[in-house]
């Protein structure tokens, strides 16, 4: 039977944009490759996870397969499954298959969005077996050195209902993210937007007191992502108040008091 | 709420119910009581100078017994008094009632009703202000001297409308939990963790009415962001006295390093202010651009104006020409100049303050040397106080004399402060102690305290009843461990929770819930049976389904081909994602819960029975179950389980009237409370458990000496930790604006949300829920 896997070359990481590092997330990570460890990457929604993957596996020279989990994700979805071209039936990986054949970094980005049961596939790779069981083809694949899992998830999600099984959490070492440092969250405002050192300063500045208000009437503060967004909005010319309106203002929360209070934060800026 | 807000609210509202209930705490009372509360009163009558009432207060305590008649000539006296001498008495009485709540609560029944008869009185904004604007912490504010503040009339700005995100806005300012208050009056301050504002502007009859209140939350939020309460102030060996405080005041120590405290202390907030405001605007254009003019034009027009304290006020506006492009309409003397420029400079620290104040010291000294009242003042209060006690003399004149200076220097501080500061006694647990124990010389019915204000009149007798709203639940109930912190261990069977069913249907309050929030239950139930798909879920590689499983289908295909063996199973079909949800509501029920939630006139716990209709209703429309339980108590003895709706139970006419059926009891000792909310879920095999615990404090039983601070938190902690092994998710709704500073510590850093404003409750509940089970 004919097996197709897609080619690595297709997962390597071409993006140019640079990653600036918080903290000692960038050696921590590389220490975990080192010692085959599958990784979770903590912290709150648009703080750079992603785009931290991104960046290591491109400074580590492996291709990237990243998956978006959902309720609906099957473990078929993941290994692979049968297909039938023309009179000829041939097995396709999915793409944990795929990474593990080429050695690469799997990034299940927001985890816990998957079910549980969907998830129990993972448990031999990540361990001390490292290795991939397809009980459909009758074999399993040995996950090669440079193989890594790495998954995100999201505490502030809250929901009783999507909480990682223990038996699967303490599988990963923990990488804990937060929103970037003043300094470096301005770094990235401008470098993303293009916008002047002082506007991304107001913009942090507002990012700061805006976050203040997490769990405080907001479920999330307003990400790094969206203050970039709200700078390439004046970068072309928008008005900065109605870019943060745009950006951030009415997507944190439907509640028109605490819109009101957000929209003051950042006339206090601008 | 706070600890120390609590504690007052407690006193206030318990002193209330003993008040409605006149003829019950005045009969039977210790004489020598009733005395010393007389002595307290003719204390203050002497040093006000209200002889008429010093003559009668002292032929009573001549005589051997006190007749309760005595009490009646005091209420016959304010009734029948000039206004302007009653209002002098009533005074007196608020400053004996901060002194000594337990020894007033002994005639403070009896003076309600004369009270109450002074139209010119709010006998509840009375009550409720006595201590108010007493506070351990330094408090500044900005006396905005606009005449028409005060229900301005139907043009005014209200902060109702903007209340909940000013407090949003502060937060976010200050990175520390605020809390916003409406007072009246025109005079906005900020004490500690909250933020008073007038309740209405109208001073200029267009929207910069709404600016002032964005500017005055900027700048009194600003004290906390740019380091007021950071102030340290470091003491040389041998230059102060001792000061009976366990944690150093700096802001005190630093007062009582000049011969006159009072002078700097009225400096300090000025400049403090000054400083604060500079900062506020050089950081935030976006302040000073919309708010520094309306500031700006305000204090201009105060200058225009005799208004008491000029000197200060004009400190203030000098460092206002320092902040921006105002024209200097007042010739300020040459020796300020170095000070306000230290002060009004970008980054500048407290320290800067604190400098400015050592500087301008000397000037506002002379000036309040001359304005000290004479000897002659002197001798002829020390003549008349000379019959009383000793010690009640000497303290009264001297608190009140404190005070006064203060009050004229333009501080205001309550009596209780000047008290605590002035003898030494920092421990406000004393008064509550005092008043606790005189209230609890009544009994107390097994069934904790019925709410006295749902009767028809009879409110004082209900009090003291046994309780027509709940009734005991045979054989259940039991004895739970609690966690002690100071053995690391549990003390074993240390709390008896009693089980009560609710038994009162409140049918008013289901009608009134119905009528005014029918659309949004309306709103949420078809919002909620929308998303019930949410709960199913597509299982695949059945024999009988709604879709073929492609999958599937493909595989049989595969199977049938190479092995003739023919597999039925290919469809999909939806079922329950799970054995369901099960969500039991755990509602703290003490006394606090009846205080008024914001503006209107419901209390904290009216509004949180309007949630739990919402959002039952929702979880109905869900498929799902609800429970809804609450508790009380006093003591360990004691933790009430109150029970308003089983998991079982229909959501029905019947259940919404239980609900509406809960009220107001005692304290909140989490821990056991918690511990039997467990045990009730044990009887559901739902698969998702949910325990949310409506909540307005923290953990807190003062029937008991321990439960409380550390002790409680860590009951409650550990209660929790119980939760999640028994497989139920504990999650926290509190209305305390403090509860960030705790709560992470209880329910980890995602497990509770604050709501800013009690009354968006019955809107947030239902989203709440949905987030947590979605």
């Amino acid at each position: 039977m004919r097996i197709l896997t897609p080619d690595a070359d297709e997962y390597l990481v071409t993006d140019e944009a640079p990653y600036l590092e918080s903290a000692d997330e960038v050696s921590l990570f590389e220490a975990a490759w080192r010692a085959k460890l599958p990784v979770i990457l903590q912290g709150p929604t648009g703080c750079g996870k992603s785009r931290f993957v991104s960046a290591m596996a491109k400074r580590l020279g492996r291709p990237l397969i990243t998956v978006a989990c959902h309720e609906d994700l099957s473990a078929s979805d993941l290994l692979g499954r049968h297909l039938i071209v023309g009179d000829e039936t041939v097995w396709c990986d999915g793409p944990l298959t795929t990474g593990v054949r080429h050695g690469a970094i799997v990034y299940l980005d927001e985890v816990v969005e998957a079910r549980n049961d969907t998830l129990v596939v993972i448990h031999p790779l990540t361990d001390h077996r490292r290795v991939l069981p397809l009980e459909r083809l009758g074999c399993q694949l040995g996950a090669p050195e440079d193989f890594m899992l790495v998954v995100s998830y999201n505490p502030g999600y809250q929901s009783v209902r999507k909480e990682m099984k223990p038996s699967t959490r303490q599988r990963f070492a923990t990488i804990e993210f937060d929103y970037p440092s003043k300094e470096i969250e301005s770094e990235i405002i401008q470098s993303e937007s293009g916008v002047s050192e002082d506007v991304a300063a107001a913009l942090v500045e507002i990012g700061g007191r805006v976050r203040e208000l997490k769990q405080r009437g907001l479920d999330e503060g307003v990400s790094t992502r969206l203050l970039v967004y709200a700078g390439k909005l004046i970068v072309l010319g928008v008005d900065a108040q109605a870019a943060c309106e745009m950006a951030f203002v009415k997507n944190l929360t439907d509640d028109r008091q605490l819109q009101g209070a957000v929209r003051s934060l950042v006339s206090d800026h601008l | 709420m706070g600890i120390r807000t609590r504690k007052k609210a407690s006193i206030i509202r318990r002193l209330k119910s003993r008040i409605e209930g006149v003829g019950v705490s005045v009969r039977g009372l210790d004489k020598s009581l009733r005395k010393q509360a007389l002595r307290e009163v003719l204390a203050g009558v002497v040093y006000e100078n209200l002889m008429v009432l010093e003559q009668q207060i002292l032929s009573v305590l001549d005589q051997d017994g006190i007749a309760e008649s005595v009490i009646s000539d005091v209420s016959d006296f304010i009734v029948a008094s000039e206004p302007q001498l009653r209002q002098r008495f009533i005074g007196v009485l608020g400053d004996v009632l901060e002194r000594s709540p337990g020894v007033f609560g002994e005639i403070l029944p009896n003076i309600y009703q004369a009270i109450h008869r002074d139209e010119s009185v709010d006998f509840d904004r009375w009550l409720s202000d006595v201590g108010d604007g007493s506070n351990e912490e330094f408090v500044t504010g900005l006396d905005l001297g606009l005449a028409p503040l005060l229900d301005g009339g139907p043009v005014s700005f209200q902060l109702s409308g903007i209340q909940r995100t000013l407090t949003a806005y502060s937060t976010a300012h200050a990175r520390l939990p605020l809390t916003i208050t409406a007072v009246s009056g025109d005079r906005a301050w900020r004490a500690g963790d909250q933020i008073f504002l007038p309740k209405s502007i109208g001073e200029f009859k267009d929207s910069r009415d709404e600016q002032i209140y964005w500017g005055l939350a900027a700048l009194l939020s600003g004290f906390l962001e740019f380091g007021s309460e950071d102030f340290i102030h470091q003491v040389e060996d041998g230059t102060m006295p001792s000061v009976h405080e366990s944690t150093p005041n700096h802001h005190a120590l630093f007062y009582r390093s000049f011969k006159h405290p009072i002078v700097a202390s009225s400096l300090f907030p000025i400049l403090e202010l000054a400083r604060v405001t500079t900062q506020v605007f050089l950081v935030y254009p976006g302040v000073a651009k919309a708010s520094a003019p309306i500031l700006k034009e305000i204090l201009s027009r105060l200058l225009d104006e005799t208004v008491p304290h000029e000197q200060y006020r004009t400190i203030l506006w000098c460092c206002f020409i320092e902040i921006g492009d105002v024209e200097t309409v007042y010739d300020r003397p040459a020796q300020w100049e170095g000070a306000l420029a230290t002060v009004t400079e970008a980054g500048s620290p407290v320290e800067a303050t604190a400098a400015a104040v050592t500087a301008l010291y000397p000037h506002f000294e002379q000036l309040f040397v001359e304005s000290q009242p004479s000897e002659t003042r002197s001798r002829e209060i020390k003549h008349r106080t000379d019959g009383l006690d000793s010690s009640v003399r000497q303290s009264w004149g001297r608190e009140r004399r404190l005070r006064d200076a203060m009050a004229a220097e333009g501080i205001s501080v309550a009596l209780t402060d000047v008290r605590r500061i002035s003898s030494g006694v920092m421990n406000t647990g004393d008064s509550y102690r005092e008043v606790n124990d005189f209230l609890d010389r009544n009994p107390v019915h097994r069934g904790g305290i019925v709410d006295s204000t749902d009767g028809d009149g009879s409110e004082g007798e209900e009090f003291l009843d046994k309780g027509g709203d709940v009734a005991l639940v045979p054989g259940r109930g039991a004895l739970y461990p609690e966690w002690d912190l100071r053995l690391g261990g549990y003390k074993q069977d240390w709390v008896r929770v009693t089980e009560y069913m609710v038994t009162r249907e409140d049918a008013e309050f289901v009608d009134r819930v119905l009528d005014e929030r029918g659309d949004v239950i309306g709103q949420v139930r078809r919002k909620f049976e929308a998303i019930r798909d949410d709960g199913m879920l597509r299982v695949r590689r059945v024999k009988d389904g709604d879709l073929i499983d492609i999958d599937a289908a493909i595989q049989a295909r595969l199977d049938f081909k190479s092995t003739g063996h023919v597999n039925e199973a290919i469809y999909s079909r939806l079922r329950r994602r799970d054995q369901g949800l099960a969500v039991g509501f755990l509602v703290d029920l003490s006394s606090s819960t009846n205080e008024p939630a914001g503006f209107g006139a419901r209390s904290i716990l009216e509004v949180e029975k309007e949630a739990l209709i919402v959002v039952c209703e929702a979880i109905d429309a869900l498929g799902q179950q609800s429970a809804v339980w609450g508790f009380s108590g006093s003591g360990r003895e004691e933790v009430s389980f109150y029970i308003a709706k089983r998991f079982h139970e229909d959501w029905n006419r019947s259940a919404k009237e239980k609900i509406g059926g809960l009220s107001w009891k005692m304290e909140n000792r989490d821990g056991g409370a918690i511990r039997h909310a467990v045990s009730k879920f044990q009887e559901n095999d739902a698969q998702t458990k949910l325990l949310v615990v409506l909540s307005d404090g923290r953990p807190l039983d003062c029937g008991s000496k321990e439960y409380r601070d550390q002790y409680g938190r860590a009951d409650t902690r550990r209660a929790l930790q119980e939760v999640k092994s028994a497989g139920i998710s504990p999650y926290c709704i509190t209305v305390d604006p403090s509860g960030a500073s705790y709560l992470p510590e209880l329910y980890g850093n995602v497990g509770y949300t604050v709501i800013e404003s009690v009354t968006s409750l019955p809107d947030l509940m239902p989203r709440i829920i949905r987030q947590l089970t979605r």
